[in-house]
């Protein structure tokens, strides 16, 4: 479901579908570079803001949502690349307040935790790279001496199976208090 | 859900996207097939949650999308654009505030044993402003009307402070400890540097004049650099920048650094009388409406009186706190 823009649309009403089209996902991809929910959203913004400038040159033929996704990515990258030579004020942000994760019990988390310290070595290894780390699939991949793609596939399975365990048994529990 | 639908569910491309790996193109394979079928985005929410929950970083939380496109268009209409973030108004975020809150309150109660270490200092001023330094060797000074609150010593993992009216922060750095005015709705966290704080009736002022701030309300944020100010306006819960130049004078009853252009001397001599602890004497009535430019850097008041007598040709007598200006008059 792309949109196009054409002649005879009126531009200011295209640009303002877009939103409510890709907003989300836009978003969501933003937070995934970022891992922040308000730099994500600026992020997205700002896109939309030089779609708006530009909605007046964009080709007929281009594909607006490869355009969004396409300059959200870019944004992001140099939003990341600023902020590693960003002095430390707010880069070393401490973890006393808001990156704490307060709405996740212990609980959850400790199941977690649990199952992934029960996935293969290497399959763990790869996976705290990346989510605890935030290291780079290149980086571990150079680190272990490892294939990019292997570091993907083990990521894969990672996911595959914390689903499969963490899933199945919250519809035990499920099952088990519609039985008692 | 059968397990040979799991089989299919593209985990590679998942990890991909949550590590902040995926290209445009294959973020759009994502949410294409996010959208394809109602399993698939309940699949994708169950691994979604697994890696959120995972760590103890921030939750993926999608935005009000309404009060984004709002402020979208109020950036549209008015270009150039002004950093502002409009708050999200979402029960999750009151309520991971109030969370945060309480372990801070946990936290300062808890973190203190002793009669001694519960001490709060509390501090308040009337008509005069009142210059002090903090525990950790930060300087504040207080403008009229203003009271200030914090743990003695300063001894938990923040060094807190609970404003109300008007104060001026010069905060030595400490990047282990940030230091967090809690004013009003609103909280400004830094690690190092100098900036002020007004709060009024109908809004929340930050003016930065080194380094930088992050004003935030629930968890919407924004970073004030030197030289900008942040304003939350109450009513309409809104954090954002102000367009306009810095007003150094604003500062001035703390740092003693003027910009004065073509303003009345008894305006000129309001600030002063604040910032330096005088007061002015007028023995003519008429000399209050002389008008003048000139720049002071913290400067003796001696000095500055000096430069008032000789620019507008009156005659400026200190004795001790009290000066009286007199004279023929400006322009002759």
């Amino acid at each position: 479901m792309d949109i196009h823009f054409g002649k005879a649309k009126d531009q200011d009403k295209l640009v303002e579908e877009c939103f409510h089209t890709y907003f989300e996902g836009l978003h969501r991809y933003a937070f995934t570079i970022l891992k922040d929910n308000d730099e994500a959203k600026d992020a997205v913004q700002a896109v939309f803001l030089k779609l708006w400038e530009k909605r007046a040159e964009i080709n007929e033929q281009q594909s607006v949502k490869s355009y969004l996704y396409t300059a959200v990515y870019h944004y992001c990258l140099n939003v990341k690349r600023h902020e590693k030579v960003k002095d430390n004020y707010l880069a070393q942000r401490p973890p006393a307040f808001e990156h704490r994760n307060e709405l996740v019990s212990k609980e959850t988390h400790r199941q977690i935790m649990e199952h992934i310290d029960n996935l293969s070595p290497q399959c763990r290894l790869i996976f705290s790279k990346s989510r605890f780390e935030g290291r780079k699939y290149a980086e571990i991949a150079a680190d272990l001496g490892l294939s990019v793609k292997t570091v993907e596939v083990q990521m894969g399975k990672a996911l595959k199976i914390l689903r499969a365990k963490l899933f199945d048994v919250m519809v035990m529990i499920l099952f088990a208090c519609l039985f008692l | 859900m059968s397990t040979a639908e799991n089989q299919n569910l593209p985990y590679e491309l998942l990890g991909r996207y949550f590590s902040g790996e995926a290209t445009p193109e294959e973020a759009m394979t994502v949410d294409d097939w996010i959208r394809e079928h109602r399993d698939h985005r309940e699949l994708y929410d169950q691994v979604a949650a697994i890696w959120d929950d995972a760590g103890l970083q921030q939750r993926y939380q999608l935005p009000d999308r309404t009060a984004v496109l709002q402020e979208l268009k109020a950036r549209m209409a008015t270009r150039p654009v002004v950093g502002k973030v409009l708050p999200l108004g979402r029960i999750a975020a009151a309520v991971a505030l109030l969370v945060g809150v309480a372990a801070i309150l946990i936290f300062v109660l808890r973190s203190h044993n002793g009669p001694q270490a519960l001490a709060l200092v509390s501090k308040r001023t009337g008509a005069a402003i009142q210059r002090d330094t903090l525990p950790d060797q930060s300087t504040v000074v207080l403008n009229s009307y203003a009271s200030l609150q914090y743990a003695s010593g300063f001894q938990d993992t923040v060094r807190l402070v609970k404003l109300s009216g008007e104060a001026w922060f010069d905060v030595t750095s400490r990047p282990d400890k940030p230091f967090i005015v809690a004013v009003g709705d609103i909280r400004v966290q830094v690690l190092g540097t100098s900036f002020n704080v007004r709060q009024s009736d109908s809004a929340i002022a930050v003016m930065v004049k080194t380094g930088a701030v992050k004003m935030s309300r629930g968890d919407s944020s924004i970073q004030v650099k030197a030289g900008q100010e942040g304003v939350y306006h109450i009513a309409r819960k809104e954090l954002g920048l102000t367009a306009g130049a810095f007003k150094t004078n604003q500062l001035g009853y703390a740092t003693r650094v003027f910009n004065f252009e073509n303003i009345t001397l008894k305006e000129i001599v309001t600030q002063l009388e604040k910032a330096y602890g005088i007061q002015v004497v007028f023995e003519h009535k008429a000399l209050e409406g002389c008008t003048m430019s000139s720049t002071f850097e913290n400067k003796p008041i001696e000095y500055v009186f000096e430069v008032i007598s000789v620019t507008l040709n009156v005659t400026c007598r200190i004795e001790k706190d009290k000066v009286y200006i007199s004279g023929a008059g400006c322009g002759g």
